[in-house]
């Protein structure tokens, strides 16, 4: 069954949108020119597109400034998103520190 | 931000914890049976999921003797590698000694701490060379 989390992992998949991600987290906000400028090599329709899909998934919010549209990440989205992820670690962690309690107690 | 965070309290002083963190050997005995580790800080390690199917892969960012044990955690499947952090740390009580394992998800993602993660995004994206870097710890035998 789809999770948020899929979404998220999706949308993360793609290199240009972690770059994207990482650009919005280094700066605070962006515009998509901006954000287009940091791609010579992809046009900016390109860039415009996976904006959409990441603001599809709440990873980024958008606001309109004028006649531009200023882009930001959404971190606890992302937190949100991982929760999920990280909670499969929680038993895991558990019986590893049981098993090293019980190796350092025993010798 | 997501993260786990476990404590146990051993009846055995930091020196007795830390001799069950000295080698690969002594790591597996608790940590998972299949690890193999470069245990030196910038080594390379590798380790089985919690699913028994997904490699962890990563290296060692802090190794202080008595005092803690850091390794980058990246879970790699299909085209992304999901990149956090897995800090164990040992700390002297009147009873023995507190573990303390914390594993963070995107430490610090949109704040100071962000630029760590972009590090392990990069590693992520670089995975022959953490393979290579395994491949080097195999022939050599990972003494």
């Amino acid at each position: 069954m789809p999770s948020p989390s899929d979404d998220a992992f999706r949308a993360l998949a793609d290199p240009t949108r972690r770059r994207i991600l990482d650009l919005l987290a280094e700066r605070g906000t962006l515009t998509v020119s901006q954000l287009a400028g940091e791609f010579p090599d992809l046009v900016a329709s390109g860039i415009s597109k996976h904006l959409m899909g990441l603001r599809a998934t709440g990873l980024v919010t958008s606001r309109r400034v004028g006649r531009q549209q200023h882009y930001r990440l959404e971190g606890e989205t992302l937190a949100s998103m991982l929760a999920p992820w990280m909670a499969r670690y929680e038993p895991y962690w558990s019986a590893a520190l049981g098993r090293l309690h019980d190796l350092a107690e025993e010798t | 931000m997501p993260e786990v965070v476990r404590s146990v309290d051993i009846q055995a002083p930091p020196s007795a914890v830390w001799r069950w963190f000295t080698t690969q050997e002594s790591l597996r005995r608790w940590l998972g049976p299949e690890l193999e580790i470069d245990l030196r800080v910038g080594g390379a390690y590798r380790l089985l999921g919690p699913d028994k199917e997904t490699w962890i892969s990563g290296s060692v960012l802090e190794l202080i003797p008595e005092g803690r044990l850091v390794l980058s955690w990246m879970e790699q499947g299909g085209d992304w590698v999901h990149p956090s952090r897995l800090v164990i740390s040992l700390v002297a009580t009147s009873a023995g000694t507190r573990v303390t394992l914390l594993h963070d998800g995107f430490a610090g993602i949109g704040k100071g701490g962000w630029p760590s993660t972009l590090d392990a995004y990069e590693l992520g994206a670089d995975r022959h060379r953490v393979l290579e870097q395994l491949a080097e710890l195999v022939t050599t035998g990972g003494a």
